[in-house]
């Protein structure tokens, strides 16, 4: 093999690697693509959370339950809005911690998360409050197992606004 | 120099290659410590934390009566919290919290309160509500009353008749007794201000009555098959409540809207960071199908 098309093969690789390059890059900043015309289940997408097209059909039905009148687009244009609207309102609530922070949502999820364990429960074995509290434990145990806990401060140990208190 | 590159180039490549494949092994095996949880972490639950402040909250919703008895309920309430981190954690993992529409009306009231407060911490000046009070004098007065009598007839010529014995000093509810089919309309004898009129007599009539002067008969009013006399007996003009007067309400009208405004501006905020997509075509399939 002459030194000369040596050059070219290499030439012919580095524009090849360049190529991969370019559209391993477009492909992680576009992310994974989704056609949104030829979606037909969904009316917008927020932040890629999807609302629904029933969802929007069933806001506009409750809408016209209320109004004497036929809907028209600028109610359309108001119940889509409000729809993005709640769930920006969402997504804002998430990010700052609400699960969390906001005690009336922390109870709501914790309340709906066990009642749907024992609702399982009882699909499964029956309406016996013996089993439905041992699947609550179970599920629980289980999380437990599955979890990384790390111990910072060990609540016994811990706390001078405890002692201060105490004294 | 070309040549040894040649020859090079497959050495680098093997090294590169062992080098990555010894991070990807090592990277697989080792927990990194992320040393950036908050200030009085009490633990981690994967990852996340439960502080001090979690635990105080806790305790003062239990129901603990003495100290002793919090330090050593302190322990049962930790596992407590952890149970209830896992679970929240789960929560977060199968979607409950944008899929159940009881969470979601609460996620969005939480980022109202928390945008109502803000904007509620702000102080109000004296000429801010000097400036307010300036620019919404109609909201700020007792609106205007009016004590009406009202009666409807069957035909033109009664209602006539009757409008000539009112100005000739008979009382309507008299002239109603002579007329075939009249009648009196049933309502508060007292002075009643606007929208209490149109709840008794409706738009038309009241639209009506606010272009009577005091003392005045209208003349009859044709609407829903009848004819209609108005008699306005008392008017008393809206006034404007003095700034002092007014200041409490004032406050509290300024803190409302302050709120309104907060929120629609922290909507507009949201929306302009927000990559928002519209289906136009299913919108405006779902419009023709209507």
């Amino acid at each position: 093999m002459t030194i000369f098309s040596k050059q070219t093969a290499k030439q012919q690789s580095l524009t090849l690697l360049l190529v991969g390059a370019a559209v391993g890059i477009l492909m992680a900043v576009s992310g994974p693509y989704r056609s949104l015309t030829h979606d037909n289940a969904v009316v917008a997408w927020v932040n890629d959370t999807a609302i629904g097209k029933i969802q929007y059909i069933q806001a506009l039905e409750l809408l016209s339950l209320e109004r004497r009148s036929p809907i028209n687009d600028q109610d359309r244009s108001l119940i889509l809005n409000r729809l993005i609207e709640e769930e920006l309102l969402v997504q804002k609530a998430i990010q700052d911690g609400a699960l969390r922070n906001d005690l009336d949502v922390r109870q709501r999820t914790l309340q709906t998360m066990l009642d749907s364990i024992q609702s399982e429960s009882i699909a499964r074995d029956g309406d016996d409050g013996e089993s439905s509290y041992s699947a609550v434990a179970d599920y629980i145990e289980q999380l437990r197992d599955d979890a990384a806990i790390t111990w910072i401060v060990e609540p016994t140990t811990e706390t001078p606004a405890t002692k201060q208190v105490a004294q | 120099m070309t040549q040894t590159a040649n020859n090079s180039n497959p050495i680098f490549r093997g090294i590169f290659a062992i080098a990555g494949l010894i991070l990807v092994l090592v990277g697989s095996n080792t927990q990194i410590e992320h040393r950036n949880y908050p200030a009085h972490t009490m633990v981690l639950v994967n990852q996340k934390p439960i502080t001090k402040a979690t635990l105080t909250v806790a305790r003062q919703r239990s129901n603990a009566l003495t100290n002793t008895l919090q330090q050593q309920q302190d322990p049962l309430l930790m596992q407590r919290l952890i149970d209830d981190e896992l679970i929240l954690q789960r929560a977060e993992s199968l979607g409950v919290l944008e899929a159940d529409p009881g969470i979601r009306k609460l996620l969005a009231r939480s980022t109202i309160n928390k945008v109502n407060t803000e904007s509620q911490s702000l102080p109000i000046s004296e000429s801010q509500l000097r400036d307010f009070y300036d620019n919404h004098q109609a909201v700020f007065q007792t609106p205007a009353r009016f004590a009406i009598q009202a009666a409807r007839f069957l035909t033109a010529e009664e209602a006539m008749t009757a409008r000539r014995q009112i100005l000739a000093g008979s009382r309507l509810s008299e002239t109603v007794s002579f007329a075939d089919g009249a009648v009196l309309i049933e309502m508060p004898r007292s002075l009643l201000p606007t929208h209490m009129l149109r709840r008794y007599l409706g738009t038309g009539l009241t639209d009506a009555i606010l272009q009577l002067d005091q003392d005045r008969l209208s003349q009859p009013i044709a609407q829903d098959g009848g004819l209609y006399l108005l008699h306005l007996l008392k008017q008393q003009p809206s006034q404007v409540i003095p700034f002092q007067q007014a200041q409490s309400d004032i406050i509290i009208e300024f803190r409302s809207r302050q709120r309104q405004s907060a929120l629609l501006e922290a909507l507009v905020l949201y929306k302009e960071r927000a990559d928002i997509r519209l289906n136009s075509s299913l919108l405006e399939q779902l419009a023709r199908d209507e």
